[in-house]
Order: C-alpha cells, then structure tokens, then sequence
C-alpha cells in the first residue's frame, strides 16, 4: 500500500460534503482529471448518504471512510455499525429504494458502480455495512 | 445550496447554485413545493448552469418536482446541465422524460 488515510465522522448530513471534499483531496495525490474527481465525488456521497440514512435511519453513529492508494488504483471504503441491508442484491436493483417517502431514486448503487471500476457490498442485519470501491486512475 | 426564482409567463425558471445532496434536497423540498404552489406557473425549468455537484438525492428532488408540474399539467425541463451532472441525468433515464436543454432560453421554448 502506497498511502491510507482513514476519517471518522458522525452520521449528520452536513458531513457529506466534507466525505466528498476529503476523497477528492485524497485522490488529487495522482493528478485525476475531472472527470475521474467528479466520479469519485458522487460514488462517495452515495455510499456516505446511504451509512447516514439507510445505515442509521437518520439517528446517531459514525460513519467511517478509509481511503488507501495502490499505484494508480484508490480504493474508498465507507462503513457503519447500523441495521445492516437484508436483502443486498435487492438493495443494489436499479431504482428499487426502501424508502420511497423520502423522494429517494432508487439510483445510489448503480451510481456507485456506474462511476467506480469495482463496488463490493457487505452487510449483516443489525451490525454494519461495508461499501468498498475501487477506482483506476488512467 | 441557493436558490433563486425567476416567473417567465407561464414558467418558474429555478436556477440552484451550489451542491445537492441528500441534506440539501431535505431542505429545499419544502421551499420548491412552496414557490411552486404560489407562483401561478404550470412549467418547471431547472436551471442547473450554476449546479456543481448533484447526486441521486438531486434526481429525487426533480422527479418529485415533476410529479407536482404534472399533476398541474405543466411540463418540467432541466437547462444548462454540467456534463458530470447531465451523465447522472442519462444513467438514471430521467433524460426520457424530461428534456435537458443547453440553456434556458431553448428549455422555453415549447413552453
């Protein structure tokens, strides 16, 4: 591993932009191009927003994000100790949101996979999720 | 996140400036509903020339948005989106249902 910086904040909703700000300034280490920096962005952003309101349900916890470096790959690992996911492969369906009150698209995960080069989901009912992502820069 | 109104006959052009996220768009549902409600206007244009970053929580803000302009009869278009946004646009589909112009003076048109 080249370099690894991890960050630990609570579940609020203003700490999304910070996440967003702290991966794109991670990845800056190997001169992204925008749009490379605008993917990291928003796949971050999904994963931290679903830790904060799918993870805890808008309650308290704390969100971590680790970000680590292998020559050109970045890897960004977003995890919390919420109710964990049920049903993964339905979680991750296109559109499919569990919660549909909330103006929520259905699009976090086919953003995140979209947007990243490889998206690996763990998760275990009342313990935590794992979202890892890697991304290569070119 | 800021937001400015702007009424153009029978359109509320809506220019964001900023970032939206989910805790963005938890904020400013209220006030959209509201300004729609009280505009008089039919038509939606989302003016997203100033818009730097959006997530899925922003798609959730249009297509809700879009409901309301439709339950209305009104039409909703999105104007002058940055090329990362437009690409989130595309991979959600929304683009199939609501048209994105270059600029607001095009998304008028038709209008």
């Amino acid at each position: 591993m080249d370099n690894f910086v991890k960050i630990e904040f609570f579940s609020k909703g203003e700490n999304q932009a910070f996440a967003r700000v702290c991966a794109s300034a991670f990845a800056a280490q190997l001169d992204p191009t925008l749009e490379e920096i605008s993917d990291i962005k928003t796949a971050v952003s999904e994963a931290v927003t679903n830790a904060i309101i799918h993870g805890y349900e808008g309650g308290e916890g704390k969100v971590t994000l680790s970000m680590k470096r292998e020559g050109r790959t970045l890897t960004y690992i977003v995890s919390d100790k919420g109710c964990g996911i049920e049903n993964i492969e339905q979680a991750m369906t296109p559109l499919y949101t569990s919660k549909p009150d909330f103006e929520r698209s259905g699009m976090g995960f086919t953003v995140m996979e979209s947007f990243m080069d490889s998206l690996f989901v763990a998760s275990k009912p009342q313990s935590g999720t794992i979202v890892t992502m890697t991304k290569n820069i070119l | 996140m800021q937001l400015s109104f702007k009424k153009i006959k029978n359109t509320l052009v809506i220019t964001m400036s900023g970032e939206l996220d989910q805790h963005v768009a938890a904020s400013i549902r209220g006030e959209l509903d509201r300004k729609i409600r009280t505009s008089g206007t039919q038509n939606i244009i989302f003016n997203m020339s100033k818009l730097k970053f959006m997530d899925s929580s922003g798609l959730g803000v249009i297509i809700g948005r879009y409901k309301t302009a439709s339950a209305l009869g009104g039409k909703t278009k999105i104007a002058a989106p940055s090329a990362e946004i437009k690409r989130l646009i595309k991979l959600s589909g929304l683009n199939k249902i609501i048209s994105v112009c270059g600029s607001v003076e095009t998304a008028m048109k038709g209008m």
